[in-house]
């Protein structure tokens, strides 16, 4: 984790977002100004509607196969029924069950387990449809609550909820959930989206490929729109085990089933992992060599990652990482790549050049100067003064220690020693 | 070429070295029941082994054509040790003739063994037989190889092609025990004809605009525009 290495990382890392809160709320008094930053800040909330409600459509997809798949075998019951010399009695018990059946209700002891498992498949799909649709209003609710009143606790729960997406991307599961817990969160955050993908990365981080295979299955069109190549990779891989295995007939009936079908779009990728068989695992081969190692595991989980955000509409980047930059973008000149940079820039550290390496050059058309002894910007209202040795400090800062030492200024760098007359007034243009 | 093409049927050519021209066609392709027609028919006379070596090459040939190249290649080191030794393409393309033979008879395991056995220490020598064996192995990815985008390499053209290719090694390996003997054979054509003495056979089809009724009654050759061991002469000498 790059924050953690960070020695003053929490000052540091809280200093642009709580720049950008305080900026956020110092027009506070005039409502109407305060909309457009709004507004603005809003550009970056597309994921937080777009991932429930991916998840919402998934669900009433699911859902809605199951009805189909019931409403089949209901059908057919009735067929079966009509085609079937039935007494009346067995007659009306079976149409009996065929209602309840339909309107979901179960009886305790009346009918057989996998019909019981059904309507509780049913109603569960039904409740998570109703705690998705919900959870959509919840977070239409929270973005329309944002106005001048209250901007700083709702910057604050942005900030967490940023938080948290950085630390369900990172893995950091547990801790994720501690935080949304512990603010109120939960509606607001997507933990069980990410637990979904948990259970592959973890599958995936121990060579397992059947989660992840099931689960481009059950996203079978929406991979397939997107020209997904992430089935095939799973399966390359597969392969690939199975050369290592040196079991080569089995690999070569793997491959006719779950490669051959991709030939006709990835042959090049197809014919390099089918050549493994030719130079088996241990060559020295480069070409081949690399496809034996274990980090293309990493990569499958690196391309899971990509195509998981991706399906769900999330950014790819973490939010953290983005209003970083955003702000990292104002502060990046190249003063900062000298060595006397001052500690208190950002880009001072390793952590925040790295992500600001891609960022272009803020422009500035006008220096800003800072006082060597207060820090405070020197402008019009506080403007600089030169002494007699040429340096040159802001007028609050000398005017406070000619109060202090009757009237004499004492350089804090030559360690001159002057009277506050002799000062000459500096013009910035 | 400044001859004036009307004049063609004026030109008076040796009817022995046409028939020397007729002959080595057909040794070339191994027409052995033609040209022993053709030579008696024509009353010429050639050396012994000229025959046996078109027995040899036949015998190689047709193993090669009828899906035996193991003992193709056996025969061709046979016949000259370093024919095969100094030709890794030639080689590399029988061995693969043998893969898909293999492939096609739905021996996988004896087709894995044999790729890594004998197909995949080419790829030690140089890169472009990485992407052959790579063309070569994803025919076992498909259930019925003609499926697989890579089937032209299960094809008679494929092979008709290598086959042909060993063919013309081996004849250039025999042509540099009788050079003299063919340039000579040259000389007197392109004297008769007017023809610069260089080694351009392009200027030659139209000695071959004919019918041959070879006498015996059952043989009529007609010649096409082109010869096909057109590029056997332009190797160096």
């Amino acid at each position: 984790m790059e924050m953690d290495s960070l020695p003053n990382g929490n000052n540091t890392a809280g200093t642009p977002i709580s720049a950008t809160a305080t900026a956020t709320a110092n027009p506070a008094p005039p409502q109407s100004s305060n909309l457009p930053q709004l507004t603005e800040s809003l550009k970056l909330e597309h994921q937080f509607l777009r991932v429930p409600f991916e998840h919402y459509k998934k669900t009433l997809r699911a859902n809605h196969r199951a009805v189909e798949k019931e409403m089949s075998a209901v059908i057919s019951g009735v067929t079966e029924a009509a085609a079937a010399d039935l007494s009346p009695d067995d007659a009306v018990n079976h149409l009996n069950s065929l209602v309840c059946r339909l309107q979901g209700l179960k009886r305790k002891g009346f009918y057989s387990f996998d019909f019981l498992f059904a309507v509780l498949s049913l109603e569960e799909g039904s409740r998570a449809e109703h705690l998705q649709a919900q959870k959509c209003r919840v977070r239409l609710d929270h973005l329309e609550s944002a106005d001048a009143e209250n901007m700083s606790e709702w910057n604050n729960t942005r900030m967490k909820r940023i938080l948290v997406d950085y630390m369900l991307r990172m893995s950091y599961y547990d801790t994720a959930v501690k935080l949304a817990k512990s603010s109120n969160l939960q509606d607001l955050v997507d933990i069980d989206v990410f637990q979904e993908a948990k259970k592959v990365i973890d599958a995936l981080q121990n060579k397992d490929v059947a989660p992840a295979l099931a689960w481009c299955a059950d996203n079978k069109s929406r991979l397939k729109k997107s020209k997904s190549k992430m089935e095939f990779q799973l399966r390359l891989q597969e392969f690939i085990e199975l050369v290592r295995a040196e079991n080569n007939l089995r690999a070569i009936t793997y491959a006719r089933k779950y490669l051959a079908p991709w030939g006709a779009t990835h042959m090049k990728e197809l014919q390099r992992v089918i050549a493994t068989l030719a130079f088996k695992r241990d060559t020295e081969c480069s070409t081949y060599k690399v496809l034996f190692e274990a980090k293309q595991w990493d990569y499958l989980v690196d391309q899971f990652k990509q195509e998981f955000c991706k399906l769900y509409g999330m950014t790819l980047e973490p939010l953290l990482n983005i209003y970083l930059q955003a702000g990292l973008s104002a502060l990046k000149t190249p003063y900062c790549y000298e060595d006397d940079c001052t500690k208190e820039d950002p880009l001072s550290q390793e952590a925040f050049r790295t992500l600001a390496m891609p960022l272009p050059y803020s422009k500035q058309h006008h220096s800003k100067l800072v006082c060597y002894i207060t820090k405070e910007l020197m402008d019009t209202e506080n403007p600089p003064q030169v002494l007699p040795n040429g340096y040159v400090y802001s007028t609050k800062a000398l005017e406070e220690m000619a109060k202090k030492n009757n009237g004499r200024i004492i350089c804090p760098r030559t360690g001159l020693v002057c009277s506050y007359t002799e000062l000459v007034k500096a013009y910035i243009s | 070429m400044d001859v004036d093409p009307c004049q063609y049927e004026q030109i008076a050519i040796n009817e022995k070295d046409v028939n020397n021209i007729i002959l080595s066609y057909l040794i070339h392709n191994c027409y052995k029941e033609s040209s022993e027609s053709f030579i008696s028919c024509t009353g010429m006379k050639q050396p012994a082994d000229h025959l046996e070596n078109m027995e040899k090459r036949k015998r190689i040939f047709h193993h090669a054509l009828e899906g035996n190249v193991l003992k193709a290649i056996e025969l061709t080191g046979q016949l000259a040790q370093d024919i095969l030794e100094n030709n890794n393409d030639l080689l590399f393309d029988l061995l693969s003739l043998h893969f898909v033979d293999l492939v096609c008879s739905k021996e996988w395991a004896e087709a894995l063994e044999f790729a890594q056995t004998k197909l995949s220490p080419f790829s030690v020598k140089e890169q472009k037989y990485m992407e052959k064996i790579e063309g070569f192995m994803s025919l076992l990815a498909y259930e019925n190889p003609v499926e697989c985008p890579m089937f032209h390499l299960i094809g008679l053209d494929y092979r008709q092609q290598v086959v042909d290719s060993l063919n013309q090694t081996i004849l250039g390996w025999l042509t540099s025990l009788y050079s003299v003997y063919l340039i000579y054979i040259l000389l007197q054509i392109s004297i008769l004809c007017s023809i610069p003495a260089k080694y351009d056979l392009q200027s030659l089809s139209f000695c071959l605009f004919f019918s041959v009724d070879v006498g015996d009654g059952q043989h009529t050759l007609t010649f096409p525009s082109t010869l096909p061991w057109s590029g056997l002469y332009n190797r160096p000498q």
